[in-house]
């Protein structure tokens, strides 16, 4: 299957007979698809921890709808101004667990000291301070709100992911390609099942600032990885509108025999921008009483927890860690 | 028997069943190497004269459902085309063509004629309409004037004939009479005119014929020929010129003849005839109407949407070989040549840049998809809704470009020798279908079809390319008539070699222009036609003058007389036309 | 039903002394006789026929009641008519003999009902189907001759055919056939004030401008098209006569305009064809209790079934013939699923006509439903004991509830009854040695 991957693609490289008598072979004229690998990515959200224990033994954080079902009074709170506002003292996810992520700062960047994950063969320091800041918030749970909308997201044509692999010789075993995360503006086709169709073409989005950094990768026995890498994608859910973006991010796709990929990307995540969606804007349209939570408390959360990007002035951090899954089938990734 | 067309269910009856799987009586004559097309410098040679020719009957035709649209286009504006459904138009030996000829107007298709007619009505003659459709302002609510100005103007362009004076003054009183009620001139036009188009003369196209006064026998007039040519060549009603042409008798000379007959076939509205013809001989009617379903959860990407470009796709390829590239028809099945939208860039695994419309596509050299049988069009339409059908793929291929007919199931076939427990497991279509191998009274006809159709399971119910079926890896090997062939480029390069095929699209294209199966007085013409068309290396433009231009087409035994229709003009297939519709 | 006799000479004689009369008011149910079976001037209410076919037959075995008469068994194939069987006569061990033709499958069985021939090809149609043949008798007053409708979306599937080469084409869309009856043609008896579209009255003598045209033209052609041009002119009457009718409004008491069907989603597969022929069959009996046609034919599969499971890929029809015969249970269990579904599909349809109530009693009193497929077991294509069922009372023309055994004779005897029945002056149907002049006498009342 990946063979006959390669050939769809190298078919465009085609040029030679069929011509009839009189007739000149046209070219192809959608060149720019040979020995590379394309995806689109069908499904995404966070990435959860196993957590052994109790993950949040002092509950999870209060929004509007839990103070007004407790009988209490809402805190004042201003999403344009979060630290205006007395801390509601809401509780960070700190308990332990394993996580099939990447220890991201083991290069030794300069961060802030955090509480990592267990990798799945038990190796430590696995990064994902967004999940210590946001994992005793109900909307973020899983199963819950922000999960949907955001799987969603990716269908929808709200956020649109592709995923180019070039430089590809191997399938299934190469040790040096190229890869580029980039948003579109276009909504990926969906069949007649509601699915994400293979092998659709989508364009990159026009404007550069979308076009992830170019990374090294390999793939060993069909599972890709690559990174570090800077990706920032364009976000426009409901009226939810900005960029979510990563920098020094690494993916890991394992890519099936049918081509489909699932994976994770994981990354650091500007803490001013984290909470611009789901604080300032999130905030101002309900997304308190649906999620679950008080702009002061959510930035807070966020920058007690974030744990790269560390300003040497200040000593506080001002990205966080991040870890997403990824669902992704083949789609030809037009540059 | 008709013309070339070889009835295999014909030769079953004499040679009882087990004949059926001989290739000789599907293949028939000896093979032949096909003669490279000339080039297009090349100066043909000297023409033999055509044989004499004692052509078939003349019979009125229904307009099918898109000349009824191309008409009312051309007449009363792009606009007044209203949509919905119409009565099926009928498939008899295989054309839709053959089969307007044979039908009528069932009281459920006239309920539809005349609401459509209606709506028609409305839209051309709506304020924003009226004044491209009627020429002259209306005095008064009553203007007998105006009104008959455009009811004989309209008249004399969907009746294709001009109209007596007698005739635009009934028409006229009805839209007086409308008028003067509902206090409205247009409003009276809209009656008059939505009956004019209930007139079994515009829903039917008369051919008429008259004593040929030079040589004797029957002619189509002058005027019909003016239809007879139009709606072959541009698939809707005649233009003014040629209009005017038949009025004034030039239609019955053969200079005045060959004149429009150059005119018309170097128009570009040539394409839509030729993808009418094409449309209609390959059955993507049933795509028009929608008739064309497959599972959603099986194939999640086919779409209407998806299956709509399909067959335009494949009507683009047919457009671009044989009208723009004025090429050889064969080349058909071996083309890599091909055009994409991003929809179809699904179905074929295909980058598309475009994110709107078309673009041309070439497949690679070690490709599968060579040529039309590997379209999505045509795999898909033989297809069941869940599965691929060799069967289906193997009988049309037989039928539609060898017009070879291939026989129903006899009734009393026994069915048990598919009681294995085994069978039901076996997961490629090859293996299921070798029960029908093991079984005489369906090994003959099975023979003939099934291995045509196994060359194309590389791809599935929707045409989607795949190398395996529930795990197991597809052989696509086989032969027809003898050739052998590894895979579909194989099969596609075999049929373009088959001797059959050329004589065959030749009588497909004959039957299609004169509404009929050919009559035994047309046989040697046709054979000659069948010798033009290789000569001239398989061109459709010089076949479709070779048709026109000939007795087969300008002249008839007379009208077609009911007693002996059914059966002169009958094939075994007939079923077709109705009772096997859409169903196996 | 009890219902007031009181008043209703009295409203009579206020009708008859001309005050406040509209012709849109509809009647009442107190103008009804005593029984609710006919109207107090003496008109009955009107009698219509349907047919409901199914593909691929049934598994003999399973599906042939043991006992004969009033009080038949029923054996699990026949199990969804449950609390029906009074109200359905199952008619078993009719059959087709061939005189020498082919057997040609999944049409020889329904046209040899039908038609009472034998076709020599495939496709054939050697007589008007009987559909055909009785709407003369009792659908020429309405708007509508007759309702086709195809339950899997195929138009060309209809069985309901003057010949070859006319087949009056099936509705496959709900929603279109809704519109066709109940849209702008429709007079909505619960309009008083109705008056007749001054257009309506155009539109007649307009139409009788394009007959007198059509006169002229078939002195022009030869036999073969003449006769075409004579089913055109047929059409033409039989639209006349819905302009005729559409002049007044329905004047019926069971008449109510429905509301449109909300949706629909057309496919071959059960589900769809299941829903679609839900809808179908709601805006027939809207239209009958309306009487805008008194003839209808539902083909809820086709001769050769391409139902299917949604994600199956293997349809009923191929399933008889690719399926194995259990060996234990004596049947093929997928491809009887279906024929199951079909006949529990033929059950609710009969089951809806007999809960539409209209008169003392229901719609199905009214009719008379021919259910068939066009062959026993599908795997051998048999054409001996076709499965055929008559539905309801035809309003008292037939007696119900009977099994009646063939015992090989031909199905034309079925057709036959049908006809007399409904008042065709036929003395026999069928030809050849499907020639019968003899009908089913225990169903005649």
């Amino acid at each position: 299957m990946a063979a006959l991957l390669l050939a769809a693609c190298g078919g465009s490289g085609g040029g030679g007979s069929g011509g009839g008598p009189g007739s000149s072979p046209t070219p192809t004229p959608t060149p720019g698809f040979e020995r590379s690998l394309g995806f689109v990515v069908s499904s995404f959200g966070l990435l959860f921890p196993e957590v052994a224990g109790e993950a949040c033994p002092a509950g999870l954080a209060m929004g509007p709808v839990e103070y007004a079902a407790a009988g209490l009074a809402v805190p004042p709170d201003d999403c344009g101004d979060p630290l205006s506002a007395p801390p509601p003292g809401f509780p960070a996810m700190l308990a332990p667990g394993s996580l099939d992520g990447f220890d991201l700062d083991a290069g030794g960047a300069a961060g802030c000291t955090h509480e990592g994950f267990t990798g799945p063969d038990g190796s430590a320091g696995i990064d994902d301070q967004l999940w210590r800041a946001i994992g005793c918030i109900r909307g973020f749970q899983e199963g819950d709100i922000v999960g949907g909308v955001v799987d969603a997201a990716v269908r929808d044509g709200s956020m649109t992911i592709l995923v180019d692999v070039r430089d590809v010789d191997d399938p299934r075993n190469d040790d040096d390609v190229t890869v580029q995360v980039f948003a579109s503006r276009e909504t990926p086709p969906s069949g007649g099942d509601g699915s994400v169709l293979p092998w659709g073409t989508l364009a990159i989005d026009p404007d550069p600032r979308f076009h992830g950094s170019e990374a090294h990768g390999r793939i060993v026995d069909g599972v890709l990885e690559a990174g570090p890498m800077d990706v920032r994608l364009r976000l426009n859910i409901q009226i939810v509108e900005g960029e979510l973006s990563f920098r020094g991010a690494r993916l890991r796709l394992a890519i099936g025999s049918g081509g489909a990929a699932t994976g994770g990307l994981h990354g650091y995540a500007p803490v001013d921008g984290l909470y611009d969606l789901f604080g300032r804007q999130a905030g101002a349209i309900g997304g308190k009483e649906a999620i679950g939570y008080l702009c002061s408390g959510l930035r807070r959360l966020l920058d007690e927890q974030a744990d790269g990007d560390r300003d040497p002035a200040s000593g506080s951090c001002r990205s966080i860690s991040s870890s997403w899954r990824i669902g992704a089938v083949p789609a030809f990734v037009a540059r | 028997m008709a013309g070339s067309r070889i009835l295999v269910g014909a030769l079953l009856a004499a040679l009882a069943l087990p004949a059926c799987g001989s290739s000789g009586g599907a293949g028939g004559g000896p093979r032949t190497t096909p003669t490279p097309a000339p080039s297009a410098t090349a100066t043909p040679g000297p023409t033999p004269a055509p044989p004499s020719t004692k052509a078939g009957p003349a019979a009125m035709r229904r307009l099918t459902a898109p000349q009824y649209r191309a008409t009312i286009a051309d007449v009363l504006g792009e606009d007044a085309v209203a949509p919905g459904r119409f009565e099926p138009d009928q498939r008899v030996s295989g054309l839709l063509a053959v089969g307007s000829a044979d039908v009528s107007v069932s009281p459920s298709g006239l309920e539809q004629y005349d609401a459509m007619a209606r709506e028609v009505a409305r839209r051309a003659l709506d304020p924003d309409h009226r004044d491209a459709v009627v020429s002259c302002s209306p005095q008064s609510t009553v203007d007998d004037a105006c009104a008959s100005a455009f009811l004989r103007a309209t008249a004399r362009r969907l009746l294709r004939r001009p109209v007596a004076d007698d005739e635009v003054s009934a028409w006229t009183a009805i839209a007086r009479e409308a008028a003067s009620d509902l206090g409205d001139f247009h409003a009276g036009l809209e009656v008059a005119l939505s009956a004019l188009l209930v007139s079994p003369e515009f829903l039917f196209r008369i051919d008429e014929t008259e004593i040929d006064p030079e040589r004797g026998g029957e002619r189509f007039t002058s005027l019909s020929m003016a239809h007879r040519l139009s709606y072959l060549l541009w698939n809707s009603t005649p233009d003014e010129e040629l209009l005017a042409a038949g009025e004034r008798g030039e239609l019955v000379d053969p200079a005045g003849l060959a004149s429009q007959v150059d005119r018309l076939l170097e128009s570009d509205r040539l394409d839509t005839s030729v993808r009418q013809l094409f449309a209609d001989a390959w059955g993507f009617d049933a795509i028009e109407q929608g008739l064309v379903r497959k599972d959603p959860e099986i194939f999640p990407a086919f779409s209407q949407e998806a299956i709509r470009d399909a067959e335009e796709q494949t009507l683009r390829v047919v457009v671009d070989q044989l009208l723009a590239r004025d090429g050889d028809y064969r080349e058909l099945f071996t083309t890599r040549r091909s055009f994409m939208t991003r929809p179809l860039g699904i179905l074929y695994r295909v980058p598309v840049r475009s994110p709107e419309g078309w673009e041309e596509w070439l497949f690679a050299d070690d490709d599968r998809r060579v040529g039309v049988l590997t379209h999505a069009s045509l795999l898909a339409l033989r297809s069941h809704p869940g599965r691929s059908s060799p069967t289906l793929r193997g009988k049309f291929v037989r039928e539609a470009f060898l017009c070879q007919d291939v026989p129903p199931p006899p009734g009393n076939v026994d069915f048990s020798m598919f009681a294995d427990d085994a069978n039901q497991k076996k997961t490629t279509a090859r293996e299921r279908l070798e029960a029908h191998v093991s079984n005489p009274a369906c090994a003959g006809c099975h023979a003939l079809m099934d291995p045509i159709g196994l060359a194309l399971e590389n791809f599935d119910g929707i045409g989607v390319e795949r190398d395996t079926e529930n795990g197991a890896a597809i052989d696509a090997s086989g032969a027809l008539d003898g050739d052998a062939y590894a895979d579909a480029p194989g099969l596609g390069a075999a049929l373009a070699r088959h001797p059959q095929l050329g004589p065959c699209f030749v009588e497909t294209a004959f039957r299609y222009s004169v509404g009929r199966n050919p009559v035994a007085g047309e046989r040697d013409w046709l054979e000659w036609a069948q010798e033009r068309f290789a000569d001239s290396g398989f061109r459709l433009r010089p076949l479709l003058r070779t048709i026109v231009t000939s007795d087969a087409f300008r002249r008839a035994s007379g009208p077609r007389e009911a007693s002996t229709a059914t059966t002169a003009n009958a094939h075994p297939d007939d079923a077709d036309a109705v009772g096997a519709e859409g169903s196996r | 039903m009890r219902r007031s006799r009181l008043d209703r000479r009295t409203v009579l004689r206020g009708l008859l002394g001309g005050a406040a009369v509209s012709i849109g008011l509809p009647l009442l149910e107190i103008f009804l006789d005593d029984h609710g079976t006919a109207l107090a001037d003496g008109g009955a209410l009107p009698v219509r026929f349907g047919t409901w076919f199914w593909g691929c037959g049934m598994n003999p075995d399973r599906w042939t009641p043991e006992r004969v008469g009033a009080g038949y068994d029923l054996p699990v194939e026949l199990a969804p008519l449950a609390g029906l069987s009074d109200r359905v006569s199952v008619l078993s061990g009719f059959g087709v003999t061939l005189d020498g033709r082919p057997n040609l499958p999944h049409w020889t069985g329904v046209m040899a009902t039908l038609t009472g021939s034998v076709p020599r090809r495939d496709g054939d149609v050697d007589a008007p189907t009987l559909d055909t043949i009785v709407s003369k008798a009792i659908g020429s007053a309405t708007r509508f001759r007759s309702i086709e409708m195809s339950a899997t979306g195929i138009p060309g599937q209809s069985y309901s055919r003057e010949g070859t080469s006319l087949v009056n084409s099936a509705a496959v869309s709900p929603l279109e056939l809704y519109a066709r009856i109940f849209g702008p043609g429709f007079a909505d008896p619960g309009d008083a004030s109705f008056q007749p579209d001054p257009r309506t009255l155009l539109r007649r003598s307009a139409l009788s401008a394009v007959r007198e045209d059509a006169n002229r033209l078939a002195a022009r052609l030869g036999s073969h098209d003449r006769r075409r041009l004579d089913q055109y002119l047929t059409s033409l009457r039989q639209l006349e006569q819905q302009i005729e009718v559409s002049l007044r409004p329905p004047d019926l008491a069971a008449c109510r305009k429905p509301e449109a069907p909300a949706g629909e989603d057309v496919g071959s597969d059960l589900e769809r064809a299941t829903a679609t022929h839900r809808l179908l069959a709601d805006v027939a009996i809207a239209a009958m209790l309306c009487d805008q046609a008194r003839v209808f034919n539902m083909v809820f599969s086709w001769g050769t079934s391409e139902l299917r499971r949604q994600g199956t890929d293997t349809a009923h029809h191929q399933l008889t013939h690719d399926e194995v015969v259990d060996k234990e249970l004596g049947y093929q269990p997928r491809a009887t699923e279906y024929s199951q579904a079909s006949v529990a599909e033929w059950a609710w349809f009969v089951r809806r006509l007999a809960e539409t109530p209209e008169g003392a009693g229901s719609l199905l009193d009214h009719c008379l439903v021919l259910g068939h497929s066009e062959s026993s077991f599908a795997k051998s294509h048999s054409v001996a004991g076709l499965p055929v069922m008559l539905a309801g009372t035809a309003g008292g023309r037939v007696r119900s509830g009977l099994h009646v055994r063939g015992d090989g004779e031909p199905v034309t005897r079925v057709g036959l009854t049908v006809q007399q029945a409904l008042g065709v002056a036929a003395e026999s149907f069928g030809t050849g040695s499907m020639r019968t002049d003899r009908p089913l006498a225990d169903i005649l009342a």
